[in-house]
């Protein structure tokens, strides 16, 4: 891939906004294209999961670049479900390596908290089988189903998972941007209400608004995108060959490493899509950044802690960043972005060169792993 | 009728759940027109309906339309097949990874039932005729369980 490197970053506050989807869309794209320092771009690239259902907007990539004063610029919108901002930023990159643009903006957001939970619930289980949705599967019930199996596999406790969100809220009291700012106790995790046994309230992420951008370009400027890989699997759970890492994880990892020209190892700070916490523990094995079985080690000895020796979503990650669902894959990037170039405030962590995200689709079927680098 | 009859005499009688089988080997169920490996395509076939739990869970915030708590198995069949179906609510507290069920079907939807030690020994013995698979399936139960790391 011809070198693209990420020339600005714009998110948008997370949580329950009043704003409307195009006005979050528009505020992140302002931010990155300010601090791009460009005014022009050849190609808008929109991520959004549903927003049809979600505010009953459709056609939203020249519905956007006309509300914000670029109804002739090119503009089309990716789609691969809870990972679409993730997806949205690879077809920007697609498009610049292949000549069709030299400089693009990707935006991505998601306005969610317009309607009722269990409508929401409703919409995003339709990233699940039909067969299994049948049967009243919906995402939490197919990740708990997931985090049993891999709990049972690795001799993990209830505790052993609670300190996930623990750290992940810690990180997040560090960002003015995240939906949840407080800390919270393993005791506060294992004294909140079942959701799906064994996962309770605060091992899933919450339902959020937000948005985040990016500007790329062709043209030299100091964080380079390194390497992205996507990795597909069956939608149904059924169909897995397992239950306790993500295919898709591994071979979007397996191309996005090779595509950098780097290992697992070269890895100093990553945000890792833990929608369901215990998933940050699989997502850690599946990137190589853990041995199958040993993320758990690194998390109890506070490796994966902003002070640690690699840092795991020092943003808060989803569960406390929160999670408008197409946002999300962006803001991990925007994150490491932010990382890279030592901007990221109270939740810095110590001089990164090279950073990595990981966005999952569905239950883990459409998942991306995007590596970045500060030469 | 018990669960032991019902799951227990759908077994001896050969009936069960309806799959479909590829050339390369890929089974699933319920039945698929194309295979989900290689798209290849699929025969009717029909699984004897029982299995072990490889994970399960009880919803608490079941979608609308069903009544908490709800639980839901991935159940693998024998011969490999992993199965989704719902579990009877008073028999959550049985629920173990690796705890042999019966699987029985009302209304077109699938449920399974917890059998206790008599219950599988019961089963065993009237299944005969594909004892060999049987063995090796509570064999492999068996080992299963220690070998992992």
């Amino acid at each position: 891939m011809p070198a693209i490197y990420v020339a600005g970053v714009g998110c948008t506050r997370f949580g329950r906004l009043e704003a409307s989807l195009l006005a979050l869309l528009a505020e992140a794209a302002q931010q990155a294209l300010h601090d791009a320092g460009v005014e022009e771009v050849d190609l808008i690239v929109v991520g959004a999961m549903n927003p049809e259902e979600f505010t009953g907007d459709g056609t939203l990539a020249p519905l956007f670049a006309s509300f914000l004063g670029k109804a002739h610029t090119p503009a089309f919108r990716v789609e691969t479900g809870t990972s679409s901002g993730a997806g949205a930023f690879a077809a920007a990159c697609a498009a610049i390596a292949a000549g069709f643009a030299r400089t693009a903006l990707v935006v991505a957001g998601e306005k969610m908290t317009g309607l009722a939970t269990p409508r929401v619930a409703e919409i995003l289980s339709r990233m699940i089988d039909p067969t299994e949705r049948r049967y009243g599967a919906t995402m939490p019930a197919l990740a708990a189903i997931v985090t049993r199996a891999y709990a049972r596999a690795h001799h993990l406790d209830a505790k052993d998972l609670a300190m996930i969100p623990v750290k992940n809220h810690r990180n997040g009291a560090r960002n003015p941007l995240a939906h949840f700012q407080a800390e919270i106790t393993v005791e506060d995790v294992l004294g909140s209400r079942l959701i799906a046994d064994p996962l309770r309230l605060y091992e899933v992420c919450p339902i959020s608004d937000g948005a985040a951008a990016a500007v790329l370009t062709a043209e030299r400027r100091p964080v380079r995108v390194a390497g992205i890989g996507q990795g597909s699997d069956h939608v149904a759970l059924r169909h897995r060959r397992s239950l306790t890492s993500f295919r898709a994880t591994q071979e979007a990892a397996r191309r996005a490493y090779a595509m950098a020209g780097v290992g697992p190892r070269a890895v100093q700070v990553a945000e890792v899509h833990d929608a369901f916490t215990p998933f940050e523990l699989i997502n850690m094995e599946d990137l190589g950044l853990a041995e199958a079985g040993k993320a758990v080690r690194a998390l109890v000895k506070g490796e994966t802690s902003l002070e640690g020796r690699l840092p795991v979503n020092p943003s808060g990650g989803l569960k406390a960043r929160g999670h408008p669902v197409a946002a999300s894959g962006l803001a991990q990037i925007v994150e490491i972005v932010w990382q890279l170039r030592g901007e990221a405030g109270g939740r810095q962590v110590r001089e990164p060169r090279v950073g990595l995200a990981q966005s999952i689709g569905g239950l883990s079927s459409a998942n991306w792993v995007t590596i970045l680098a500060r030469d | 009728m018990g669960e032991r009859d019902t799951g227990g005499g759908m077994a001896a009688r050969g009936t069960g759940i309806p799959a479909s089988r590829c050339a390369c080997g890929t089974v699933t169920a319920p039945p698929a027109p194309h295979c989900p490996e290689c798209g290849g395509p699929m025969a009717l076939d029909t699984l004897p309906a029982l299995g072990e739990i490889l994970s399960y869970t009880i919803l608490h915030s079941p979608p609308t339309g069903f009544a908490a708590p709800l639980p839901i198995a991935l159940v693998q069949l024998m011969g490999g097949v992993k199965f989704l179906c719902h579990g009877h609510g008073e028999q959550a507290g049985r629920y173990r990874i690796g705890r042999q069920v019966a699987i029985e079907e009302v209304d077109g939807i699938y449920y399974f039932s917890t059998m206790t030690l008599r219950e599988r020994i019961a089963l065993f013995w009237r299944r005969r005729g594909e004892m060999e698979e049987k063995v090796r399936s509570i064999l492999r139960s068996a080992f299963r369980r220690p070998r992992r790391p």
